[in-house]
């Protein structure tokens, strides 16, 4: 019976990822309290882990580029050297926005590792030091840009 | 040659009732003549299966294909198997041996859905369940397939209303119970997972898997997650958007007052939601240990 859907369509993978990749859903955290730096580093990583291929990391650190700078140009627009509260609030709002992006490269990729009967490591440490680190590298570039 | 037929047929009634380790005794005790028989392999190869030792079950099925010849039940077995063990494209070389001898048999083409649904490949596992389904549509088997097709793709609307069609059809299919527990989770609907995990352990004890998943509802419906559900029905993201412009809102009506503190409660409730579900998790877990 000569039928596509027989023939064979899965090769053995060229190596194994080293580390398990962190839930997707859970990456929101730091895309809302670090910006879209923190997740955009942690995606991208993520994307490795889950080995996902050069477009998808290309679409996450498109959109992650395009975070940034939209929140730092309506940071600059709106807002002036008063008050952080509200810069930080565009700063999460613009993290949220490049989570989405990633949610829908991501998602369908991780479930499938579920399916493999993978699990996710866990994104505690990751995600604090990328909310440290990448939310102060912001918080430090919007001041010196609002400064100058 | 009755005897024998009693013998296999007892030991496929265990399968039936859930009771593995029963059968594998029952099969520990099979004769000489009659333990080499593809039967007593097939039968064997699915009492692991339930047990989930998938390397046992790759072992058994190789030994049943070496010993008895071909059989497609066995090249599934060991499809299956190969496929829980990572060995994908093994498991997809068992499974088109098996689906070339008996290529209408829809269990065959449910494990071969499920194993391109696992690497990826959703397309050609919709199309290999739309032919098991034309063959047996209310196969328990073409439901679970299509259930893990539609989370495979992040769906989880069709993944619930797959796991009601499937309970409806397998009442107390302790699967079906575990699907819809599982799709129920999926869309918040903390109260009616953990009902229908515990029936499905109540179905099937013997299973870890559903154990593990009511206790894991049982950590949702602690005290102090009672907050978390409307995040957990709603959608985190949905529910953030909403908050996000709520507070906007707020700051430019110039009620800036309002909107600090509903910025600060919002804050301190993600932070909560952040929290809470690993420090529950480890209280009830302490509570059950001491």
């Amino acid at each position: 019976m000569a039928d596509d859907l027989f023939t064979p369509t899965i090769a053995p993978p060229p190596y194994q990822p080293a580390r398990p990749p962190w839930r997707v859903q859970s990456l929101l955290y730091p895309a809302v309290f670090g910006g879209p730096t923190a997740v955009t580093v942690l995606a991208a990583l993520n994307g490795r882990r889950l080995g996902l291929p050069r477009s998808a990391l290309l679409t996450v650190l498109a959109a992650g580029l395009a975070g940034l700078v939209a929140r730092v140009g309506v940071s600059l627009a709106l807002f002036d050297a008063d008050s952080g509260r509200p810069s930080r609030l565009i700063g999460a709002l613009a993290g949220g926005l490049v989570w989405a992006a990633v949610a829908a490269v991501q998602k369908r990729p991780f479930r499938a590792y579920e399916l493999r009967g993978g699990e996710p490591a866990s994104l505690w440490g990751p995600g604090i030091a990328a909310v440290l680190v990448c939310g102060l590298a912001e918080a430090v570039l919007i001041g010196a840009l609002m400064a100058a | 040659m009755s005897t024998a037929h009693d013998q296999f047929a007892r030991v496929a009634h265990l399968l039936e009732v859930n009771r593995p380790e029963q059968a594998l005794e029952e099969l520990g005790r099979l004769p000489a003549g009659l333990s080499t028989e593809v039967a007593a392999f097939r039968l064997r190869a699915a009492a692991l299966t339930d047990l989930d030792r998938w390397d046992d079950v790759v072992a058994v099925a190789r030994q049943g294909l070496a010993e008895a010849g071909p059989d497609a039940e066995l090249l599934g077995r060991l499809g299956l198997a190969l496929r829980h063990r990572g060995a994908y494209a093994d498991a997809e070389r068992a499974l088109l041996d098996a689906l070339a001898r008996t290529p209408n048999n829809p269990w065959l083409l449910c494990q071969y859905a499920d194993l391109c649904t696992a690497v990826g490949q959703t397309d050609k596992a919709e199309k290999l369940v739309a032919r098991a389904a034309a063959i047996v549509p209310d196969l328990p088997s073409v439901y679970a397939s299509r259930f893990q097709l539609a989370y495979a793709r992040g769906d989880d609307r069709a993944a619930e209303t797959v796991a009601e069609e499937f309970l409806a059809a397998w009442p107390t299919h302790p699967v079906a119970l575990a699907l819809h527990g599982h799709a129920a989770a999926l869309r918040g609907r903390m109260g009616t997972a953990h009902r229908s995990f515990r029936q499905a352990v109540a179905h099937d004890p013997t299973d870890a898997d559903y154990a593990e998943a009511a206790w894991e509802s049982r950590v949702h419906a602690h005290p102090l997650l009672v907050p978390l559900r409307p995040l957990h029905r709603f959608g985190v993201f949905r529910t953030w958007l909403v908050a996000v412009a709520v507070i906007v809102l707020l700051n430019l009506a110039g009620l800036d007052l309002l909107a600090g503190l509903f910025a600060l409660s919002w804050f301190l409730f993600c932070v909560w939601s952040w929290i809470a579900p690993p420090l529950v998790r480890r209280l009830v877990r302490r509570r059950w240990r001491a």
